[in-house]
């Protein structure tokens, strides 16, 4: 159980990260909503591990987040891309496309006609 | 790299610099309001908004924990959460917390002495370079298996061998020091030149000895211990030109040796170069004395220097036919040093942990009887979201802090413990290498660590347990029934208390019985009113020594003539006597031995071994040896009259069982012709000797030992010591004498010193102090054993009772009387008493056999020792129940029912 959890929460803060570099600044509530619209609303982010990932990239120093207000004047905090952020998206990117690549080639030799 | 940032962060949450929980919260809350926001706006009711966006969130409970979890190290906070809450459990449980620690301090505090010992004894290296070279080498015959050798023989081996890096010899021997006022006799150690080199220690000042040091007239210079620098010569670095007398010839200091360097005797002061007169008897293949140390070459294995050595001694047997039959071994020196130590020290060390085994049992019988109490609290913890192995970590916390502190406090014991070490001086090697070092401390953390988590574990299973935690849920606020399963746990520790205790007890049991033995051994004289002492002849006594003559030079015998007639003319002294060693100090003079009435040996292996020892005045008389058949030899004894023996029993009854040996004549030799020609001096006869009387038998090599046969000689018929131990009786206290003895020396030679002044009844005592040393300690931790099995009993009998109270009180109230409820809660006690005893009567038997090392004249499994015990053990449980039986019998039936 621990293992799936840890994937998941993996790809969540590429997620995360994806959404803060095209998005710019956003705030918790945002990035859900974002990543739900942005995956057609076919993945659901549970709030509540949304916060601890934040957090987490925060202490590694991908994202840093301040105090700001909201669209509708309510105070949110916000969380921008840091530098060491921006090459993480890239390097998690690459990483991944090249995970995909290999398992959908694997799928495909692997089915059979 | 990003990770430790992370963690880095976290910590920092301990000490509150990271983001506080109330900006969490406040993220939280924003996060929320703007979801039902949302939720309003696409039609929601305001109730169904907020229930959806809380449903989406996981629950804001939840979520806050998951979140706090990620800013900060929650294990380690509530680690310190645990420790926090444990010190206050002890300090608001002071009783309880005293009992603990005390028990553990002493089970883990005699732990820690004991290790201390045995890493000092026999896990530390030897403290020179590379001691794991280094070899004991000993020469071995069959009569004389690993035993010392003579000086022609060590030249040889240390010239040819191959397998040593350095071979060296050496030996003990005591000097006359004088030059400095008062006479003084020094421990010294005669050494070959390489001693030093082979140990790869070297002086801290000047230089160590030269081979031509060796040569008899360039011998004269001697390197001195750090003590005697610093006591003689004022530690003063300049030693050039720096000279003592040694037995009144002046040596040269050309060394001083750095602090603490010593092989055999931490007393040792000075060495000097190993150097004799080319025609001295010391350098014949005759005299074995010498010790022999060496460091095996890098890639030599033992195997290989032994077959080397014996090859060697083989070529020396063809050159020299009196060396026939004497081979070589070597084995480490460590080994060689430590000796007897091992089975004792590792006996105690089992000894220890068995009560530290019995220890941690109680404690966790002590811990299960309170975690009962502890019910309600640990089920209102668990219903407030406490998983189980958070409660196990909380209950560990407690147990391992408390076995810390029994730790702490058993080191401070320990400590003050090793310091009484002194008192054991006589009874263990390497002393001087006994310290609370980082290892001992090492141990003593493990050690309490594992006796925390081994205690606590049980226990704390126990109460951790879901079931019995919705049990006392739902009891509520009555004393909850004992549940089966931990009533049984706590049974089986109880018995395998008992068992263990009884194991223990056993062993101490078998230790005492053997010192009674060991006491009860007629030592064949009475050491009561008995002193003694050792003058050192320089060999100025000895000026020319003459292998043809009888007896000692004119001076030797003047010199025991006058000494002991002088004594004996003191107030108070009923006689005085010498000889060449005392009783109780070991087998050391053996000559051949040929009885002339039965056929004579044909081959010098053949020839039989006695041991010998030369008497002068009235030796006997002054040990009070029983004289068992003809005369003593007395002062008429002397070189122009017959030449007498006086023989003890156990020779007396093996070589002439069933005749009077009285009138026999005997060699103190070989017979001439199987001695080499080239041994026997011009003109010498091997002289025939009378055996004129049969005394007791005086045991020389110690009390645990038959007594071997001996013969003794007059002084001043057969061979003589220039070292001679004397012996005085008086009727009185004998230390009252030692000033006008010391007198009396000094009136007929001012230079010689009294040395080694004791009494005979000090010198048994020492004989017989390791013995008497394990047989204190094993019987010390005995009885602390039975002490925790008795409070263990105790304790579990004492809440059975106050468990049973209801049912007890129903029992009274049916007509039960006093004596009923008493039998029926002791024969509850005795019944679990019974299954660990003959628990503990297997597991001794299995185990008491590893004791037969160290015992002496007792089985391991003396049927005797093993009855009382188990009696002494069955009564001390008996005891322990009938306490708590009889404060069920003061139950009051009425109390006992209302409180149901």
């Amino acid at each position: 159980m621990g293992e799936r959890k840890d994937v998941w929460q993996g790809t969540l803060a590429l997620m995360v990260l994806k959404t803060l570099e095209t998005m710019g600044p956003l705030h918790g509530y945002g990035i859900a909503r974002r990543i739900e619209q942005t995956s057609g609303d076919s993945l659901v982010v549970q709030y509540g591990t949304l916060y601890p990932a934040l957090l987490k990239l925060e202490q590694e120093g991908y994202i840093a987040s301040d105090w700001g207000v909201s669209e509708n004047n309510r105070r949110a905090r916000y969380y921008r891309l840091t530098r060491a952020g921006r090459k993480q998206v890239e390097r998690e990117t690459r990483e991944w496309q090249e995970t995909t690549a290999i398992l959908a080639r694997f799928l495909t030799t692997e089915k059979p006609s | 790299m990003r990770r430790w940032r992370a963690l880095l962060l976290r910590m920092a949450g301990l000490l509150g610099k990271n983001r506080p929980d109330s900006e969490l919260d406040e993220e939280l809350e924003s996060h929320l309001s703007m979801h039902v926001a949302d939720n309003l706006r696409s039609g929601m009711n305001p109730q169904e908004a907020r229930r959806q966006a809380l449903l989406k969130l996981g629950g804001m409970a939840q979520a806050r924990e998951l979140l706090r979890e990620r800013n900060r190290l929650p294990r380690i906070e509530s680690f310190i959460q645990d420790l926090r809450y444990a010190t206050r459990m002890l300090r608001k449980n002071p009783g309880f917390t005293t009992v603990a620690v005390l028990t553990l301090a002493f089970g883990i505090g005699v732990n820690t002495a004991i290790f201390s010992v045995v890493n000092g004894v026999l896990l530390r290296p030897l403290p020179y370079a590379d001691p794991g070279r280094l070899m004991w080498v000993f020469s071995n015959s069959q009569a004389f298996p690993e035993s010392t050798t003579s000086p022609p023989d060590f030249r040889t081996l240390r010239e040819r061998n191959t397998s040593f890096a350095g071979l060296s010899g050496f030996y003990g021997a005591f000097f006359n020091l004088t030059g400095t006022g008062q006479p003084e006799r020094m421990l010294g150690s005669v050494v070959s030149a390489e001693y030093f080199s082979t140990l790869r220690v070297q002086p801290v000042l000047g230089r160590s000895f030269l081979p031509a040091e060796e040569n008899w007239g360039s011998h004269r210079v001697m390197i001195v211990s750090h003590a005697f620098w610093r006591s003689h010569l004022n530690s003063n670095p300049d030693i050039s030109g720096k000279s003592f007398n040694l037995d009144g010839e002046p040596y040269n200091i050309v060394g001083v040796m750095p602090a603490g360097f010593y092989t055999r005797n931490p007393l040792t002061q000075l060495w000097v170069p190993m150097a004799w007169k080319p025609n001295d008897n010391y350098n014949s293949h005759n005299n074995y004395f010498l010790n022999m140390v060496g460091r095996l070459k890098p890639g030599v294995s033992e195997q290989q220097a032994n077959s080397d050595l014996n090859s060697i001694m083989l070529a020396i047997a063809r050159q020299f036919p009196e060396n026939k039959g004497i081979g070589a071994g070597l084995k480490p020196l460590h080994e060689s040093l430590v000796g007897s130590a091992r089975h004792a020290l590792l006996v105690l060390l089992g000894a220890v942990g068995l009560v530290l085994l019995i220890a941690c049992v109680n404690l966790a019988n002590l811990l299960l009887a309170r975690s009962a109490g502890r019910q309600k609290e640990i089920a209102v913890r668990s219903a407030l979201g406490a998983d189980r192995s958070r409660l196990l970590w909380q209950f560990l916390t407690e147990s391992v802090l408390l076995s810390l502190l029994g730790g702490s406090l058993g080191l401070v014991l320990a400590y003050f413990s090793l310091s009484l070490l002194p008192l054991a001086e006589n009874t263990l090697p390497l002393i001087t290498q006994i310290h609370l070092d980082g290892w001992v401390l090492l141990f003593t953390l493990s050690v309490s660590v594992l006796t925390g988590v081994f205690f606590g574990l049980m226990p704390a299973l126990q109460s951790s347990r879901a079931r019995m935690l919705s049990d006392s849920l739902k009891e509520g606020g009555r004393t909850s029934e004992d549940s089966r399963g931990s009533h049984r746990l706590r049974s089986g520790l109880v018995v395998s208390e008992v068992a263990l205790a009884l194991v223990l007890l056993i062993g101490s049991g078998l230790a005492l019985r053997s010192f009674q033995r060991l006491l009860g051994v007629d030592p064949g004289f009475a050491p009561s009113h008995v002193l003694t002492f050792e003058v050192n002849l320089p060999n100025a006594y000895d000026p020319v020594p003459d292998p043809t003559r009888i007896g000692a030079p004119p001076k030797v015998v003047a010199f025991y003539r006058d000494l002991l007639e002088s004594i004996e003319r003191i107030h108070g002294v009923k006689a005085a006597g010498a000889t060449s060693s005392l009783p109780l100090q070991g087998e050391s003079w053996g000559k051949f031995f040929t009885p002339l009435d039965r056929p004579l040996p044909t081959s010098i292996d053949n020839v039989e071994h006695v041991q010998y020892r030369p008497v002068a005045g009235h030796y006997f008389n002054a040990l009070g040896i029983r004289l068992l058949k003809g005369r003593l030899l007395d002062e008429h004894d002397r070189a122009d009259s017959t030449l007498s023996v006086v023989v003890n029993e156990t020779l007396a009854r093996k070589y002439w069982p069933d005749q009077d040996p009285i009138g026999k004549l005997v060699l103190l030799n070989p017979p001439q012709n199987l001695i080499p020609a080239n041994l026997i001096p011009p003109g010498f006869h091997v002289p025939k000797l009378t055996v004129v009387g049969v005394v007791g038998d005086a045991h020389y090599g110690g009390l645990d030992k038959d007594p071997a046969p001996v013969v003794y000689a007059s002084t001043e018929q057969h061979d003589y010591s220039m070292s001679p131990s004397f012996t005085v009786r008086s009727d009185g206290d004998p230390k009252a004498l030692v000033s006008s003895i010391r007198s009396a020396l000094a009136q007929i030679d001012k230079s010689l010193p009294l040395a080694n002044v004791v009494t005979m009844e000090e010198i048994m005592s020492t004989s017989v102090a390791q013995p008497r040393l394990e047989a204190v300690l094993l019987t010390l931790f005995g009885g602390l054993a039975m002490l925790l099995a008795a409070v263990g009993i105790y304790g579990v009998m004492s809440y059975s009772v106050s468990q049973r109270t209801g049912e007890i009180g129903i029992r009274m109230a049916l007509g039960a009387n006093h004596g009923a409820i008493l039998r029926m809660i002791c024969t509850q006690g005795l019944r679990l008493t019974a299954v660990g005893l003959a628990g503990g009567l297997a597991l001794a038997l299995a185990v008491t056999r590893l004791m037969s090392n160290v015992l002496f004249g007792v089985s391991p499994t003396d049927p005797l020792t093993f009855f009382i015990i188990v009696v002494l053990l069955a009564l001390v449980a008996l005891l322990a129940c009938y306490v708590p039986a009889r404060r069920a019998t003061r139950v009051d039936p009425l109390v006992a029912l209302r409180n149901e």
